[in-house]
């Protein structure tokens, strides 16, 4: 082991012989003085003015665990991750529902895009003449109806009850 | 005191989280497709050493399930001109994922089954140390921990703190000469 080693270690030694000595502060009494996730973001980001930062140092460098959650923040933000499956990103959206009118709109897209997407324009062309031919047809069979209940009428009249008859009755 | 150079400079967009907070379904969509690969990665860089790659699907859901949960109240509480959305995503998420660890099993559950303890706002308390007041600048400390608690090259830790190295050289120098006086020891 060269000098330069056995000083290092001497050196850790001491760092290590100091927190054997402090004192232990729980999760509970040192709470107050642990920084949120939005300071230890900003820490991240380099964005803390000088007192903030120093407060976000004093408690990374006496909780460790909250140096682990800051080293492992900063390595993944390091490198560009994987993408998502597919499935949790389903199941994460499902998580906030869809309202009912965009429920209904979505349900009649899935019903007509599939007839939509093979037929086009021209299909849609011949949808709106086959609605043309259709109603003109059924306003004709409307109007015979019309002109039947007409007749209708005239031949019952004569069954209509006229108080001048009840003598006759 | 030298300024600090930015960990990871804000260049993101800020995200306009309004119409996701009032619950707009849309944005909601959007912000999963758009951030789910942020909180994947975190979540799986700090399970799979754990050797719980099984598990990193149902934590990142329970990322979103933190995030939604209450109205999006977490949400609420990010500031855009604090932080990049991503890498407060990468706090919460890696945050979360530690949590996990702690609690060694907690399965994935429904948003209305998940314990309030779970859906916390900010990551559990972690047990600290109390280094004798006066005795180390919070730098100072951080420093000897990264070099000898952590094992970090002095490059490495420069760049945790956002500084040059010959400034961790130095503040590692004077941390060292105070411990010394307080352990009585003469310096070399």
């Amino acid at each position: 082991m060269s000098e330069q080693d056995r000083r290092k270690e001497r050196d850790a030694e001491l760092w290590h012989r100091l927190r054997e000595r402090s004192r232990v502060i729980t999760a509970e009494e040192g709470s107050h003085e642990m920084p949120d996730a939005m300071a230890l973001a900003a820490y991240l980001d380099g964005t803390l003015d000088e007192r903030a930062r120093e407060g976000v140092e004093a408690w990374l460098a006496t909780a460790p665990e909250g140096l682990d959650l800051l080293l492992a923040a900063r390595e993944a933000l390091a490198e560009p991750g994987a993408a998502a499956p597919e499935a949790l990103v389903r199941r994460a959206a499902a998580l906030v529902p869809d309202p009912p009118g965009r429920w209904l709109a979505g349900r009649l897209r899935g019903v007509f895009m599939p007839l939509w997407q093979p037929l086009g324009w021209s299909g849609a062309v011949a949808g709106v003449l086959l609605a043309c031919v259709v109603g003109f047809q059924l306003g004709q069979s409307g109007y015979r109806s019309t002109v039947a209940l007409e007749q209708l009428e005239i031949a019952d009249a004569g069954f209509v009850f006229d108080p001048a008859d009840e003598e006759i009755l | 005191m030298q300024q600090p150079i930015p960990l990871c400079p804000v260049t993101e967009p800020a995200e306009d989280l309004s119409r996701l907070v009032a619950g707009d379904k849309a944005e909601w969509d959007r912000f999963v497709q758009r951030y789910a690969r942020v909180i994947f990665a975190a979540v799986r860089r700090r399970l799979v050493p754990a050797g719980r790659a099984h598990e990193v699907d149902d934590v990142a859901q329970d990322v979103f399930v933190k995030l939604c949960g209450r109205e999006f109240h977490l949400l609420r509480n990010y500031d855009p001109g604090r932080a990049k959305l991503s890498t407060w995503l990468t706090v919460i998420a890696t945050s979360t994922s530690i949590d996990h660890l702690r609690r060694q099993s907690a399965p994935t559950a429904a948003l209305d089954a998940v314990p309030e303890a779970v859906l916390a706002v900010d990551p559990k308390p972690f047990e600290r140390i109390k280094i004798p007041p006066d005795l180390l600048s919070p730098r100072q400390a951080l420093v000897l921990e990264l070099l000898y608690r952590r094992d970090l090259e002095v490059a490495d830790a420069a760049e945790m703190l956002g500084v040059n190295p010959q400034t961790v050289r130095s503040t590692h120098h004077k941390a060292l000469v105070k411990l010394r006086a307080h352990f009585n020891e003469k310096s070399d």
